[in-house]
């Protein structure tokens, strides 16, 4: 049996049975872009390897929860890394988190050592979600960013902003929905 | 409707924060619980859940170590070592517990049965056999005397012993005191030690850290034809001497500054670079430093990089500035 031929969802049903080779498969699609969105969020490079980590071993222990019916297995396995990258971060002084920055203001490094095709979508999927993202009133964006990658909570993010609690939690609101517009027509998380 | 019924309501505010993490504690709470009540909010939170996810594909890709594999792969081993050990183990308790239960059990109903035997046999004996137990009794008065007798005697020896123990131990009292007291001083000195030891790790563990994302710029330098470096020192007058080092690709105008040795700007507080063309300079990006210092920090150049004469990085009000209000913090020192 070739794993790579499998769908996320068919690899998911051998980790039920545990399969270990299927996780590794996952690992393999999914592993560089769950680290790279655990560092964006934490910044630091052991704290993001331990936070890869555990979102496998919570993927290998909870793969018989997930629901094929209720949303894209990559919509799980990042909701999980997400989660795990920001209680990190609240767990952690407050005083390394950086929110005055934007996507642009990172560090952009190109991927370590993908394959030629994998860079390809990486690159791909990279352009289009940013190019959306630039899509958004900047009020829209920013609050998206600093909820998304900073891990601010929506008060706290009215009190960093100075503004009034319902006007950011609107922001965030049109801000997601307006992405999803612009997402639609040109981007689909790839199902393997 | 009340103002409490209104704060309970769950609104798509509620459910586009909560799919970005952004709701405090009890919200979320509030929210997960009314999610198993409403199909219709739950299918609402997995269309914010998916756009939200797709922010994960906004950051750069970064291939981690192979070392990260395979310290997964290690945990696995070993969640399925202990997994494995547990379950015989817990078994084996189990199995053994149900065996106490009916040996407890069978060792009660055996006592009980005994013990009703020899209540019934007591109530039933004739007043020849009382008689009999009455003297018995008077012997057993006796003896029971005697014992106490002996048993105060011994009591009171022991007494005595123990008097003589606690005068000796009131001795001991003072010395352990006077030695604790001398602990405590080690404690300290060690407690000090402490410290220094965890000062010297703190260094350590940035400097791992510079080493990890020098090791990634290489590679970066590596990918494509960059240009020599260009060094940043800091201005005069600063406490700490901070550096910097800039490099820039060929030809997609891409340049990378590392920066090291700037404090933590203070809140509501960032740098920013600004790239020189002649005397005009233009804003580059904002940037905060972690607790050593340290940053990289991605640039863009409009246009040709040679049309630059130079670079400078200033504190700025958060958000950036249209031109430098503050002073210089690094200058570049080399075209």
């Amino acid at each position: 049996m070739d794993y790579n031929d499998l769908t996320d969802e068919s690899l998911l049903a051998l980790i039920v049975e545990a399969d270990r080779q299927a996780l590794e498969s996952l690992y393999d699609r999914y592993g560089s872009r769950v680290f790279s969105l655990s560092y964006r969020i934490l910044s630091d490079q052991g704290a993001s390897e331990e936070v890869t980590q555990d979102v496998f071993l919570n993927v290998w222990r909870r793969a018989a929860s997930y629901q094929a019916g209720r949303g894209k297995f990559t919509t799980w396995l990042f909701g999980i890394a997400h989660h795990r990258a920001i209680d990190e971060l609240r767990k952690r002084s407050r005083t390394r988190l950086n929110n005055n920055e934007s996507v642009d203001d990172h560090l952009s490094l190109e991927s370590g050592d993908p394959q030629p095709a994998e860079a390809a979508i990486t690159s791909s999927e990279y352009g289009m979600v940013r190019a959306a993202l630039k899509e958004l009133p900047e009020e829209q964006r920013r609050v998206i960013e600093m909820a998304y990658f900073g891990g601010l909570t929506q008060a706290e993010i009215a009190e960093e902003l100075s503004q009034p609690l319902g006007t950011v939690k609107t922001r965030m609101r049109l801000g997601l929905r307006k992405l999803k517009s612009a997402l639609s027509p040109r981007f689909q998380v790839p199902e393997l | 409707m009340s103002a409490s019924d209104s704060a309970d309501q769950i609104t798509s505010d509620d459910l586009a924060a909560y799919a970005l993490n952004a709701l405090d504690e009890e919200r979320r709470a509030l929210v997960e619980a009314r999610l198993g009540e409403s199909e219709t909010l739950r299918l609402e939170l997995e269309e914010f859940e998916e756009t939200a996810a797709s922010l994960a594909f906004a950051v750069p890709e970064i291939t981690p170590p192979d070392s990260l594999k395979e310290g997964l792969l290690r945990r696995l081993d070993e969640e399925s070592r202990s997994g494995a050990a547990t379950e015989p183990v817990l078994a084996a308790v189990s199995a053994a517990s149900a065996g106490n239960a009916e040996a407890d059990a069978s060792s009660r109903a055996g006592a009980s049965d005994s013990d009703v035997g020899a209540e019934t046999r007591g109530w039933i004996a004739s007043p020849a056999v009382a008689w009999s137990v009455s003297g018995a009794l008077t012997a057993a008065l006796v003896l029971l005397v005697a014992t106490s007798t002996v048993m105060f005697i011994r009591l009171n020896d022991r007494v005595t012993d123990l008097s003589a123990r606690l005068d000796r131990e009131a001795e001991s009292v003072q010395t352990v005191s006077q030695s604790v007291r001398e602990m405590e001083d080690e404690v300290d000195h060690a407690m000090s030690s402490a410290q220094e030891v965890s000062q010297v790790e703190e260094a350590t563990n940035a400097l791992e850290q510079k080493l990890r994302d020098q090791r990634w710029l290489q590679y970066a330098l590596s990918t494509g034809t960059w240009t020599s470096p260009s060094w940043f020192s800091g201005a005069a007058l600063q406490e700490a001497s901070p550096q910097g080092m800039l490099v820039a690709h060929n030809s997609d105008g891409r340049a990378l500054l590392m920066v090291d040795g700037l404090p933590p700007p203070p809140a509501g507080k960032v740098y920013q670079v600004w790239l020189f063309k002649g005397d005009e300079p233009s804003p580059g990006s904002t940037f905060t430093v972690d607790r050593h210092g340290y940053a990289v920090v991605e640039l863009q150049f409009d246009g040709e990089t040679e049309t630059y004469s130079g670079a400078q990085v200033t504190m700025e009000p958060a958000g950036g500035s249209e031109a430098p209000t503050g002073d210089p913090v690094l200058i570049q020192s080399s075209p």
